[in-house]
């Protein structure tokens, strides 16, 4: 272990990040002060008004929001294992600089991301192919984002062929060689890949609105915004119980949003040790 | 390789006739069948009623239906409701949010079958009798395609909400009631120190309260949500918008001048409201300025209507907030021409919702679904039954506020709407709907009697869609700059001369054209 | 060279082999695409129709580029067209960087548990809709907020960020990098831990110093990812300004801030104009792809790492 003194650059650099941190922290605090709130928080401050757990009964009592919460984790799981595969399967390819057709197919791919034929020929697909309020409709449509294809495309072009070569002179096909070698070297972005698609399929409400009929197999978001929507309906009558407890959207708002980021915030720890240097490339010969 | 390439133009060709051969799913159900008329609808909801809601199960009974409900997600409606249409799914009876172009679209799209007036006049006569003074706004070409709700909450003008105490601590005892006496107590809140802070650190009034301005001058250019404006008579037996009226360059003057001074928040145009619930205005709440014009009359009913009352949703937020304040009910002040008046929102047509049928509704559904808008009418007790439920297990009347009173859960939406009531409602009805919270009405009748100005055109005319856009912009240009002192007063008649000649003209022509048709 | 010749002949008989196989790696992706993005396509001819609910895509009359006419006739067109660009180059030229930035000045931290915490809390920004932020940043940036009183403190005077259209620019610049930073970093860290901390070794063994060693292996090792991220950024930017602008803008800032799809928002509220948004949404989705052709030829000039 190298025992480098602690010089000038470590301490700004330190107190930089920390500056950091508060400035990032600082407006979740408030939303969280806010869901704790009672009446209507105004300013920046930190503390809520009139502090009451009455936001989160709310939300928690909703019997809507743990159906949600099963089924977006299934749907998390299933998405990014299915993404997963996809993705490097055709990642891989696309990494060798002599494969046919690559630009052909690498134009083929990119183009999508900028034409798409908006949101009624995409609803008629999946109607066509049966998958209307099935759970495959959050997931098929968006089995590979473009975006992190190519990303990881290019990950995977930094490795060096001579890892592969011993391998193929052993006889080993390409499956073998992207699972067996590419993969455990190429964990960083594949950790990066994993959580672009996790908390995409975490956020996701709109494909959920409109191919999901069944009430039993709605994801969190959307339980969520109707738990927010709620709250702004005028309440137009006198009566003392709707006063009371029609709550103001504004704190069930930042109920939500605690509810939904926090599970994210959470389970990231897990992700970050993949972030952790210490991955040995191997020896490059060059 | 070649069998990689072939497998996907198969692949291609399948998947392309899947799509186009699949074609447009039909709405399959027979419509009736051993008498019960069967058919599909959907409502401005938040969440389906779930299948068996017992309140659509007592209503099925009722009127020897079997009603089916599509589902369309309330916070896209537009976007999910363009959807279904497209894609062939259009339910036989569902809910416009009250946008005249949309209305005027869909029928001239096709997308909607007529209402025969004979058969409406035949099967629901009552609700012809109170439907009448709309037609002028729903015929298109002598058709009749939507019948449109009334908002209850729409008779009453928009608030004008003073803090009591502010007013007492500069020494004014009565709530302003003209545009000189609103002026004398702007200057104080500025001035004179309020809220007792030693400094000064206060403004007297926001956006909402320039609407009230504007109403002193004859007609209010911008109003509470940019998708309504506000066309009044010109007194040439057209119609004209209000930004454009000659009064409002009088209201301008003197606008730049309290701008100058200080009475106006300089960063008004951002609104009051700065998150939240939209009818609380974070500056009132946070005593930047001493009076509001944002929200309804009942957001601000005071808590003192019946014994244990909190008071409006807004009312009762600020009192938690700020025990200590004391607010006044005021009015529109008068201006030096005697015009007055805060926004008044039209009751049916133009901004309550339209119950409009699709192109495949059968004759028997439609005549069913007419005579049951009909019973909702003139039958209270179904009313009461399909709008809050049953009496005992879903509502009561309470015996101090004499309102329909929810029990229990069933106060909120998600759960009223998942039993499967407030769902099956084709007309909404001023005279019931009174008689659901008469203590409300009494307030709001006592102290929001003044005028207000309501939008006279309630069609859309071709014109609007190519230039409304831009136009707003100019307004918006105009006069942010005007009132900051930017440009002088006199550039009005610029914006004038522009608004008329980049559509301006063209729309009020058109509007004109309306407007005397139906004096005929 | 003979011997390498050789010896690259036989790779490349066995790879011939290998090649079908790694097609075939590439078939469900592309039946992937082929199913769910090109089967759609047809959308797009709606832009060049126009749209009646009842005829459906393929009944609708052909207008041509009726649509496209109309919206470069439109005199607000320009501005609203202009403000796009400069936005969205103003969020590239500023924005870029910080990430790549701040990958490496956090990588550079000695406590991990300072580390690992400023990670996790950068991100969170992600995860505030506009919608929420919108309300924050009116406080923020208003005339008596925070950044305003700090100016004050110093003695400057007071700027209007929320209703000049000028210092509008720099609230949505500086709340666009707050907002995607921490996000945004996340790859470079990805591609900061692949690399071999032999190198590192190796430099300090000769003498470089910290400066040294991220200037000449952090950054370089980052090209890749670099180029990439820089590529696709060029044509995201432009696409997805809508949130951002919609919660934070107000007529007093139209004319920096009002951009294509805030302009045909408003346009859509009332003018239900499905088709002329569809042409427009194309329009910019052309602009983007311009935009990502340009950086790519730059970015191929300089190194492999392009995207085609």
């Amino acid at each position: 272990m190298h025992v480098r003194k602690i010089g000038l650059f470590d301490i700004i650099n330190t107190a930089i990040m920390l500056g950091i941190l508060i400035i990032m922290l600082y407006p979740m605090l408030n939303v969280l002060s806010v869901s704790f709130s009672g009446v209507t928080k105004l300013g920046l401050g930190l503390l809520p008004q009139s502090f009451t757990l009455k936001n989160y009964q709310i939300v928690f009592n909703n019997k809507a929001l743990w159906i949600g919460f099963s089924n977006t984790l299934v749907r998390v799981g299933l998405g990014v294992f299915s993404t997963l595969i996809i993705t490097l399967l055709m990642a891989y390819p696309l990494s060798k600089k002599a494969l046919p057709f690559k630009k052909v197919i690498t134009f083929f791919v990119v183009f999508t991301m900028f034409f798409n034929g908006g949101l009624i020929p995409n609803y008629i697909v999946v109607r066509s192919l049966g998958l209307i309020d099935s759970r495959l409709a959050l997931i098929l449509p968006r089995l590979v984002d473009t975006f992190a294809l190519i990303v990881m495309r290019n990950f995977l072009m930094t490795i060096p062929d001579s890892l592969e070569e011993a391998a193929k002179i052993d006889g080993a096909s390409y499956f073998t060689i992207l699972f067996k070698i590419i993969v455990p070297i190429s964990i960083p972005i594949i950790a990066t890949v994993v959580l672009w698609t996790a908390v995409w399929h975490w956020n996701s409400w709109f494909d959920a609105m409109i191919y999901i009929q069944s009430q039993s197999k709605q994801v969190l978001q959307l339980i969520l915004r109707r738990i927010v929507i709620e709250g702004t309906a005028s309440a137009m009558s006198l009566s003392m119980d709707d006063a009371n407890t029609v709550a103001n959207p504004d704190m069930i708002k930042a109920t939500t949003i605690i509810v939904s980021t926090l599970p994210i915030v959470c389970s990231y720890p897990f992700l970050q040790k993949y972030f952790v240097k210490g991955i040995i490339v191997g020896s490059v010969k060059e | 390789m070649k069998k990689v390439v072939s497998l996907c133009m198969i692949m291609i060709l399948v998947s392309t006739s899947f799509v186009f051969g699949a074609g447009r799913s039909e709405v399959a159900a027979p419509s009736v069948s051993d008498g019960i008329v069967e058919f599909t609808y959907s409502i401005l909801a938040d969440v389906p009623p779930r299948a068996d809601a017992p309140i659509i199960k007592d209503l099925e009974t009722l009127y020897g239906i079997k009603l089916n409900y599509v589902n369309i997600e309330r916070s896209q409606y537009n976007q999910m409701l363009g959807l279904k249409i497209s894609s062939g799914e259009t339910p036989n009876a569902f809910m416009l949010d009250g946008n005249m172009l949309q209305y005027a679209q869909f029928a001239e799209q096709g997308v909607l079958r007529s209402i025969p007036l004979d058969m409406m006049q035949k099967y629901a006569p009552t609700l012809y009798e109170k439907q009448k003074p709309y037609f002028k706004y729903l015929l298109i070409d002598g058709e009749l395609y939507g019948i449109t709700k009334e908002k209850a909450s729409n008779d009453f003008p928009l608030n004008a909400i003073w803090r009591k105490d502010w007013l007492e601590n500069v020494g004014i005892d009565k709530v302003p009631e003209t545009l000189a006496e609103a002026e004398e107590a702007f200057y104080a809140f500025v001035n004179k120190d309020p809220n007792r802070s030693g400094k000064k650190d206060t403004y007297a009034l926001g956006k909402s309260g320039l609407d009230m301005i504007f109403g002193a001058f004859g007609g209010i250019p911008w109003g509470p949500w940019p998708q309504y404006s506000l066309w009044l008579e010109d007194g040439q037996g057209g119609l004209q918008h209000a930004a454009v009226l000659p009064g409002m360059k009088d209201a301008l003057a003197l606008l730049q001048k309290w701008y100058k001074d200080g009475l106006i928040d300089p960063e008004y145009v951002i609104g009051e409201n700065k998150g939240g619930y939209w009818a609380i205005s974070t500056d009132f709440f946070n005593e930047r300025i001493g009076f509001t014009g944002l929200g309804h009359y009942y957001h601000w009913a005071p808590d003192t209507l019946y014994e244990g009352y909190p008071g409006g949703q807004v009312f009762a937020e600020f009192k938690k907030l700020r025990p200590n304040a004391r607010i006044a009910y005021g009015q529109a002040v008068t201006g030096p021409k005697g015009d007055a008046g805060t926004w008044l929102y039209p009751v049916g047509v133009g901004a309550a919702g339209l119950t409009v049928f699709s192109a495949e509704t059968t004759d028997e559904q439609l005549i069913k679904l007419l005579q049951i808008a009909e019973d909702q009418i003139t039958n209270y007790d179904n009313y009461l039954l399909a709008m809050f439920g049953r009496e005992g297990e879903h509502w009561v009347r309470d015996e101090k506020s004499q309102a329909v009173t929810a029990v229990g859960k069933f106060n909120t939406r998600t759960t009223y709407l998942d039993e499967g009531i407030k769902v099956l409602y084709l007309v909404e009805d001023l005279a019931f709907a009174r008689r659901d919270n008469p203590l409300a009405y009494e307030f709001a009748e006592k102290y929001y009697s003044f005028p207000g100005y309501r939008n006279e055109l309630l069609v859309s005319v071709p014109s609007e869609r190519l230039y409304r856009t831009d136009l707003e912009k100019l307004r918006d240009q105009y006069y942010t700059a005007i009132i900051s002192g930017a440009r002088p007063v006199s550039d009005f008649d610029e914006f004038v001369a522009i608004w008329n000649r980049q559509g301006g003209k063209q729309i009020k022509a058109e509007a004109d054209a309306w407007y005397k048709s139906l004096a005929k | 060279m003979k011997q390498t010749l050789l010896h690259t002949k036989k790779l490349h008989y066995k790879s011939l082999k290998g090649y079908e196989q790694l097609l075939l790696m590439l078939v469900p992706g592309i039946l992937y695409y082929i199913i769910f993005h090109y089967v759609p396509i047809y959308g797009i001819i709606i832009a060049f129709k126009n749209f009646s609910f009842r005829r459906g895509f393929l009944g609708s009359p052909w207008v041509g580029l009726a649509h496209f006419r109309l919206m470069f006739d439109n005199p607000s067109f320009y501005e609203v067209f202009g403000n796009t660009l400069v936005l969205g180059l103003l969020k590239l030229v500023i924005g870029f960087p910080i990430p790549i930035l701040f990958a490496i000045l956090i990588n550079e931290i000695r406590f991990t548990k300072i580390k690992k915490t400023v990670q996790t809390v950068s991100y969170l920004p992600h995860f505030l809709s506009w919608i929420v932020l919108g309300g924050m940043f009116f406080q923020i940036f208003s005339i008596y907020g925070p950044i305003n009183e700090i100016i004050r403190f110093f003695g400057g005077e007071p700027i209007r960020f929320m209703t000049e259209p000028k210092p509008f620019r720099i609230v949505l610049v500086s709340t666009y990098v707050w907002k995607s930073m921490g996000w945004n970093s996340i790859v470079y860290l990805a591609a900061i831990t692949g690399i071999s901390p032999e190198l590192y070794e190796a430099a300090m063994i000769d003498g470089a110093n910290r400066f040294q060693r991220m200037w000449r292996i952090t950054l370089p090792s980052l090209t890749p990812v670099i180029t990439v991220m820089l590529i696709l950024a060029a044509g995201q930017i432009i696409k997805d300004d809508f949130d951002q602008i919609f919660n934070l803008y107000n007529p007093a800032v139209y004319e920096t801030a009002d951009v294509i799809s805030t302009y045909v928002y408003r346009q859509g509220l009332e003018m239900m104009n499905y088709s002329y948004a569809a042409a427009v949404d194309l329009f910019k989705n052309i602009i983007a792809l311009v935009f990502v052709f340009g950086t790519n030829r730059v970015a191929k000039s300089m190194n492999e790492y392009g995207i085609w």
